[in-house]
């Protein structure tokens, strides 16, 4: 029943657009217009073989141009196709009215075609005469006439007139405007995506200003979160990303352009500008940082670093995905569907395809990129005075912390002072394996267990046996097995740490791990301790092969005997913080590579003993401890003091009683590595990012056949299709001289395009309802005036979005009443009439918002590195794409707004995609709005709204509200932007005192709701009725009204 | 169920898909994933608000589709396709006549010779039919009557992502909807509480390549046409358990007001997608129960496990994935997509693709006969296969023992069981030494057009119209293969 139901929404905006009001949508129109009635149809039944494409066309027939519509039939040359004003005499109306399959047309193999009422139409047409127009959106927009209305006293300004000429025509009246609250909850989410405060619902509704309403737009218009909520939109058009795509889908550094996006907004640049600058911001004469970061648009497309691809095959992609993007995102046009051969329906041909695509085919780039290269070439380092002397000061506070704590005088510890290596061994403990029972292992570590959820039985690994040990048991390997200690003790090169045990090991050919942080992956960085075949002791901190501190010790190691081990590292990022400890004294080390230069070494694994990977795999001359064990195994947060290491190694301590006694207990020193740790965590270097800049000479452009990057036909230069408008002779054949012709005030795509965008912002749908097709296929506007008014209203506006967005805000048309008669929605379901505002789901990144921002949690800072909020643990480990895993560290950025959370375009975020997100891997300018169980169960079980709903529960609960009635009606407030009516309030009174019963009754079940989420609970609540206001919040938060606006 | 709640929901779906067809998407998207028990005489698939398509086109052979993705590329050379020629020719370079410029990867486009190797694995024939099939497989070997084995199939991409993507979607690039978000569009739910296309994910020994969940996602297609991932462990569907200190009981007097307030508002709003919330909240409690009863194994007799295996028991691993897969269409889900990872074996093949035989190979078995004996593999199609083949030249050197094959697009194996397809066939064949094809070549597009047609569904006419032109899974390619058809 759909597709029937999609067809007669297509009539009645063919008998709107004509200002027709039968109530009957099977009525023809008095006056049939070719662009409007006919041509729809003529292009989706009958151009696939009758349009453009020369190579498809049959019979010699083309009807996309009034040549061929009118001329004669290539059967018979005394018949015309199309005899104007004779339907009779015309062949077209003999063939489609054709019961004989032979010569009904569309031909019944084509699974397409025409309904009575669509014939009866092109009839009417041809007797009328069948005028011909060009394709209404290739005509440049000019000033409609004002329409007269009837009730002038609702009109604002055109816009209204527009509307209203077309409600009153069906017989209509406008709906009232909407309530004070209802406006600013609409007003406060479209412009900044973001809920109203209760307080300022409370001065818009008392607010007696008359114009009260426009100084709150000017005010959310100014505001930071209107550029985020702008950006939002535009991140899904410029198929953004924070990875590069494919396969292992590694990171990519573009969130500086993706703040580029964010400040262009909010500094309200100049539409025409803001294209320019993205599409050739490098070719500006003397081009700023800024106008070169906004090229980053066209490298924001996947890019693939597989091995084994063919290059050429993929630069051909991505020159193509520029193109597709640029026709999508600036000109509503298909024009991807003209890659393999001319356009089926628009006057596109595979020519005009490669002519554009050579305007994007000069830039020095690799199809197959580094593994590692966040920024692949052509890139520019980030210009940014603050990030740069911020940078500056912290290394220079570091280099001089590190010359103090070297120079700091060694003490003379008191003479009574007895150094107790016992209780300090006690701190910063992350693990202790005394290896005496596998009972006390299980707890601690799994054993035997190859660590990987989804393989067969046929797999799991001999476990470790005990044997005897240097102090009771110790572990002994088969050189396959292993010992997991879990995923704690993922260091960063800043954090400090030791490692130490006691190591039995037998005549090696390779290395044996003795501890490892790598999981396996020679391009995974992590950590890992070693016995050589050398029989030396090594510890590697790794970044990739290329960045890497690599120390091992001088002296030999006895094999077949046990031997104690240490090995600690101050965070320093430098070969000269490790120290080797052989049986409790330290050894010189011999530094093999020094080179970490403070990249990263998280891992995201377990910390395996015994092994390097799970996989039972040799790399890198470095393999499991056949026969090898381990005994009394520590690994702490902090680097051990020689006396701590000697303690455990039972050897003497008497030596270096002072640095130990400096160590713990001496304060002054104590808090300089303090305060040296904090800086290094803050030490990055100046990221690079990409953009666009031409090679000297350009790639030769060639028509591909078919499309095949491997199937080159005839080569062609940089030029535009000529049926929207030609490229004048005076501007440069490259991306500034497209730039030019797409901002060139004849250009009849650009500008229209751009405000039906923004209509769609703020109304769900744009007039045209295909914003990413205005051509032929695509869907006709609701109201062609109107759009072509706000088209050259943008235009002579010198392209001011923010006043754009004004004016339509500030319409009576858009303040109007959401609410739905029964008799409108019969009447006009789709609202196609514009008779009522449209009630409309917040997207993905506003219902997240809401929930944080009505919860006192969202932390508003702008700009930056992509976040990492909650998501569910093994998420990307089950698509074998962990590389990287999202482990959110706990911290104001958990709760940033949803428009910095790291987008993986290979696995999305979950929720988001859940509530329409695209995934970023095409351009996209349209949301769908769906509802599904899945979203409630996000809504109601996703761990950010279960805490969002206790963090409002708590600001409730402790802020002015002295009853729980008006608890709850605030925490309403919050969340729909209303006061609950009466019995609203009642059922959800009820709900509170059910659950405050069962909480009573279960306090643990209390503390188990209100403990998720990492945001810390507020002591003076009691938890019962924190709980129990909980369920509450998180009810409103559920409600329909809490995910509308 | 006899809950006073449910019903009432439920009563509220009906009256809402009834008077909510003028929403387009809105009414689409819950008649997807829900659908109310239907009357005992009335067959599930009949209302016609399921799905676009408001019968098929054609009558189905199948009515559920179970997909054993092998992801990686498993070696045809080892496992179906018997080359008695390359012991022969062993070690001889790949002759140019045979490879006829096909495009290598750049794994293997720079060694210096591409030395023929044959299997070290023996074949031998099965069943009546005869099929070949290596010792790696005996229990797919003594299922060899029941399948329809495909030695021809052949594919353009040559590299992972791409060739998945393609397989999936039709498409070797990103943005495309996947196999089962065209079914779920097209034919709508068959089941009562369960989503339309479920996701099951396992993985080998050997470091496996990564897959993404585009490959399971709706492209342009509404976002409630996505797979639904289950996980081994934790939620079996993200987000399904209630927060710690929620019970059943508290879930359900929560909605039964929030349900009342939604009817409230809707009195005031008269916006018809609020009774599609309401909706939309009662399928979301069904699912709580509904999901954790299909992975719940407790009610599986000993029996089971001695057909699919012991490792059946441990969650998240292949065989308890091809049971999860039985159970899931027992309920009748529409698509069941499973992906195994790790059969990429560049080098070192006869060691780790015998260990990903043993994973996979009892389990993808028991399935199939499975099926038969609950009497469901008449009308479910069973597919195993990855996105291409081997070479039959060894990456890398090749000895006595061992050896590696990089990708090959131009021919490999896959088979097919139940569903409308001609059990006990060995369709198509390759040259002696299994380079190109020689007979009844199967392109992926054709492929998806007969998965399609044995589904009831004519590929040409399943059309989504997306920026001015109508998709659809074969792109503008594509033909039955009537052949493999009973």
């Amino acid at each position: 029943m759909l597709p029937i139901r999609y067809i007669w929404g297509l009539a009645l905006i063919l008998l709107s657009a004509c200002g027709e009001s039968s109530q009957d949508p099977t009525a023809l129109p008095a006056t049939v217009d070719y662009n409007w009635h006919i041509k729809p149809i003529l292009s989706d039944r009958c151009y696939k073989c009758h349009g453009p494409d020369d190579r498809a066309r049959m019979a010699g027939l083309r009807l996309d141009t009034q040549d061929g519509a009118y001329g004669v039939s290539r059967e018979d040359s005394l018949r015309q196709i199309i005899v104007p004003g004779n339907a009779d005499a015309s062949m077209l109306m003999e063939h489609i009215s054709s019961e004989d399959p032979r010569r009904q047309m569309p031909p019944p193999e084509s699974n397409l075609s025409l309904s009575d009422q669509e014939i009866a139409l092109i009839e009417r047409w041809i007797d009328q005469g069948a005028p011909w127009k060009r394709h209404w959106a290739f005509i440049p927009p000019s000033w409609p006439a004002e329409p007269t209305v009837e009730h002038e006293d609702w009109i604002q300004g055109p816009i209204d007139a527009y509307v209203l000429q077309k409600i009153e025509s069906a017989g209509l009246t406008p709906s009232d405007e909407a309530d004070r609250s209802t406006l600013l909850r609409r007003i406060s989410f479209d412009l900044t995506g973001l809920p109203p405060t209760p307080g300022e619902l409370q001065d818009f509704e008392r607010s007696t200003h008359p114009d009260a309403y426009e100084m709150m737009v000017d005010q959310l218009l100014d505001r930071p979160a209107y550029g985020e909520r702008m950006a939002s939109i535009w991140l899904d058009l410029a198929r953004y990303a924070d990875t590069h795509g494919y396969q292992d889908d590694r990171p990519r550094t573009m969130w500086p352009w993706r703040d580029w996006v964010v400040r262009a907004f909010n500094e309200n640049l100049p539409y025409d500008e803001f294209v320019t600058w993205q599409i050739a911001g490098d070719l500006l004469p003397d081009p700023t940082f800024e106008q070169r970061l906004a090229t980053g648009f066209n490298r924001n497309h996947a890019i693939t670093q597989e091995g084994g691809v063919v290059p050429e095959e993929y630069l051909t992609e991505y020159i193509a995905d520029r193109t597709n993007t640029t026709a999508t995102a600036f000109l509503g046009l298909t024009m991807e569907c003209a890659r393999c051969h001319d356009h089926k329906y628009d006057p596109i041909l595979q020519k005009d395809y490669y002519s554009m695509f050579a305007f994007f085919n000069g830039v020095d780039e690799h199809g197959q990129i580094n593994y590692f290269d966040l920024a692949p070439k052509p890139s520019i380092p980030l210009e940014d005075p603050k990030l740069a002397a911020s940078i500056r000061q912290t290394e220079v506070a570091i280099d001089s912390l590190e010359q103090r704590l070297a120079d700091w005088p060694l003490p003379d510890p008191p003479s009574e002072w007895i150094p107790n290596p016992e209780a300090t061994l006690k701190s910063s403990l992350l693990s202790f394996l005394s290896m005496d029972d596998q009972q006390g292992l299980t707890s601690a570590a799994v054993i035997g267990q190859n660590g990987r959820a989804n393989t067969g039985l046929e797999k799991v690994l001999a476990p470790p046996v005990t044997i005897d040990g240097r102090f009771g048991g110790a572990l002994e390997f088969d050189g396959e097995n292993f010992l997991n200690l879990g995923l704690e003790a993922d260091f960063e090169w800043y954090d400090r740490f030791s490692l130490s045990g006691w190591v039995f090991v037998p005549d090696l050919d390779k290395s044996a791990a003795l501890f490892a942080k790598r999981n396996g992956e020679q391009k995974r960085s992590g950590y890992d301790v070693a016995w050589t075949p050398q029989d030396r002791l090594r510890l590697r901190l790794i970044h990739d092969s290329e960045h890497q501190i690599s120390v091992e010790s001088i002296q030999r190691l006895a094999t077949n005997s046990w031997t104690h081990l240490a090995v600690t590292y101050d965070g320093s990022g430098k070969a000269q913080g490790i120290r080797l400890y052989v049986n409790g004294l330290p050894v010189t080390g011999r530094v093999l590579h020094d080179t970490l230069d403070r990249n990263s070494i998280l891992n995201g694994n377990g910390l395996l003993a015994g092994h390097w990977t799970f996989r039972n795999l040799t790399h890198d001359e470095i393999q499991g401890m056949k026969k090898g064990a381990l005994d009394e195994v520590r690994v702490y947060a902090r680097a051990l003091t020689s006396v701590e290491v000697a303690f455990l190694a039972s050897s003497s301590f008497s030596t270096q009683l002072a640095t130990h006694y400096r160590a713990h207990h001496d304060s002054g020193f104590h808090a300089a590595n303090v305060a040296i740790d904090s800086l290094r965590r803050r030490i990055r270097s100046v990221p690079y990012v990409m953009v666009m800049e031409e090679m000297p000479t350009p790639r030769t452009t060639h028509i591909l056949d078919r499309g095949a990057y491997d199937a080159p036909l005839d080569s062609v230069g940089p030029d535009t299709p000529r049926s929207i408008l030609p490229f004048p002779e005076s501007f440069s054949r490259n991306r500034l001289g497209l730039a030019q012709w797409l901002t060139h005030e004849t250009n009849p795509l650009t500008a229209r395009v751009a405000v039906n965008r923004l209509w769609q912002l703020l109304f769900g749908e744009g007039l045209v309802h295909t914003p990413e097709d205005f051509g032929n296929q695509g869907a006709l506007p609701s109201h062609p005036a109107l759009l072509d008014y706000l088209a050259k209203t943008f235009i002579e506006s010198g392209y001011d979005t923010k006043a754009m967005i004004k004016e339509i805000v500030m319409s009576s048309t858009y303040r109007q009443s959401s609410n739905i008669s029964k008799a409108l929605l019969q009447r006009d379901p789709d609202n196609l009439l514009l008779a009522r505002a449209p009630r409309k789901r917040l997207s993905a990144e506003m219902m997240r918002d809401n929930a944080l921002m009505a919860s006192g949690l969202l932390n508003p800072a702008v700009g930056g590195e992509p976040v990492r909020p909650y998501q569910p643990a093994g998420l990307w480990k089950a698509l074998a794409n962990q590389i990287g895993e999202n482990r959110y560290r706990p911290g104001p950025d958990v709760h940033r707004r949803s428009l910095y959370t790291y987008w993986k375009r290979t696995i999305p975020p979950p929720a988001m995609l859940t509530f329409d997100a695209p995934e970023r891997s095409i351009c996209t300018v349209k949301r769908q709005s769906t509802a599904t169980p899945l979203q409630s169960l996000v809504l109601l079980n996703d761990p950010q709204y279960v805490e969002a709903a206790r963090a409002l529960a708590s600001r409730v609960l402790r802020g002015e509200a002295a009853t729980e009635q008006e608890q709850i009606a605030r925490a309403f407030q919050w969340l729909t932007s209303r006061a609950p009516e009466q019995e609203e309030l009642a059922a959800l009174a009820e709900l509170l005192s059910e659950q405050m019963s069962k909480f009573e009754q279960d306090p643990a079940a209390a503390r188990n709701l209100v403990s998720v989420g990492i945001s810390p609970l507020k002591p003076e609540l009691e938890l019962q009725s924190l709980a129990a206001m909980t369920v509450v919040t998180s009810t409103i938060m559920n409600l329909d009204e809490a995910q509308t606006r | 169920m006899n809950d006073p709640f449910y019903d009432a929901g439920c009563h509220m779906n009906r009256r809402h898909f009834f008077s909510k067809l003028s929403l387009g998407i809105g009414g689409a998207a819950l008649a997807s994933l829900m659908g109310c028990k239907q009357a005992a005489h009335s067959p599930s698939t009949d209302a016609a608000f399921q799905g676009i398509l408001p019968a098929p086109h054609l009558a189905p052979k199948a009515r559920r589709v179970i997909y054993l993705f092998q992801s990686g590329g498993p070696s045809q050379l080892e496992l179906f396709d018997y080359k008695p020629a390359l012991h022969l020719r062993r070690g001889e370079d790949l002759p140019a006549s045979i490879r006829m410029g096909q495009r290598l990867t750049g794994m293997t486009a720079y060694q210096n010779s591409l030395p023929l190797a044959p299997t070290i694995y023996p074949f031998s024939q099965h069943g009546q039919s005869g099929a070949w099939v290596s010792d790696r497989l005996p229990y797919t070997s003594k299922i060899a009557d029941e399948i329809c084995i495909v030695r021809s199939m052949y594919t353009e991409a040559i590299n992972h992502d791409p060739a998945i993507t393609f397989f999936q979607t039709g498409s070797q690039q990103p943005g495309r909807p996947s196999m089962g978000a065209w079914l779920s569009y097209g034919l709508g739910s068959s089941n009562e509480d369960l989503p339309t296309f479920c996701v099951l994910l396992s993985r080998g020994l050997q470091r496996p390549q990564p897959i993404y969940s585009r490959l399971w996602g709706n492209g342009f297609l509404a976002a409630l046409h996505q797979g639904v991932q289950f996980r081994a462990g934790g939620d079996p569907v993200l987000y399904l358990n209630n927060p710690p200190g929620l019970d059943a009981t508290d879930r359900r007097s929560m909605l039964k007001q929030l349900a009342h307030l939604n009817e409230l508002h809707y009195q005031t709003s008269g916006d018809p997608v609020i009774q599609s919330r309401i909706a939309q909240y009662e399928m979301a409690y069904r699912m709580q129960t509904s999901v954790p009863d299909v992975t719940d194994l407790s009610d599986e007799p000993e029996s089971t496990f001695e057909l699919y295996g012991e490792s059946a028991r441990i969650p998240g691993t292949y065989a308890a994935n091809c049971l999860l897969a039985r159970r899931l269409a027992e309920r009748d889900v529409r698509f069941i997509q499973l992906y195994h990872m790790g059969w990429d074996q560049h080098t070192d093949l006869p060691h780790h693709l015998a260990l990903q035989c043993k994973d996979t190979d009892q389990p993808s078995a028991a399935l199939v006969t499975d099926l038969k004996q609950r009497g469901l593999l008449e009308d479910t199609l069973v597919i195993w296969g990855g996105e291409f083949g081997r070479t039959n030249y060894s990456q890398g050197t090749l000895t006595e023992t061992n050896y590696g094959r990089d990708h090959h697009p131009r021919c490999f194996t896959i088979w097919m069981a139940g569903g409308g397809v001609k059990a006990g066939l060995t369709y198509g064949a390759t040259d002696e030494l299994g380079y190109n094809i020689i007979e009844n070549p199967v392109h992926v597009h054709d492929f998806q057009a007969t998965v399609l047609h044995l589904l009831g569904i004519e590929h040409e006419r399943l059309t989504y119209r997306h920026q001015g032109r109508r998709y659809r899974l074969t792109d503008v390619h594509g033909s039955v293969i009537n052949s493999l058809i009973a």
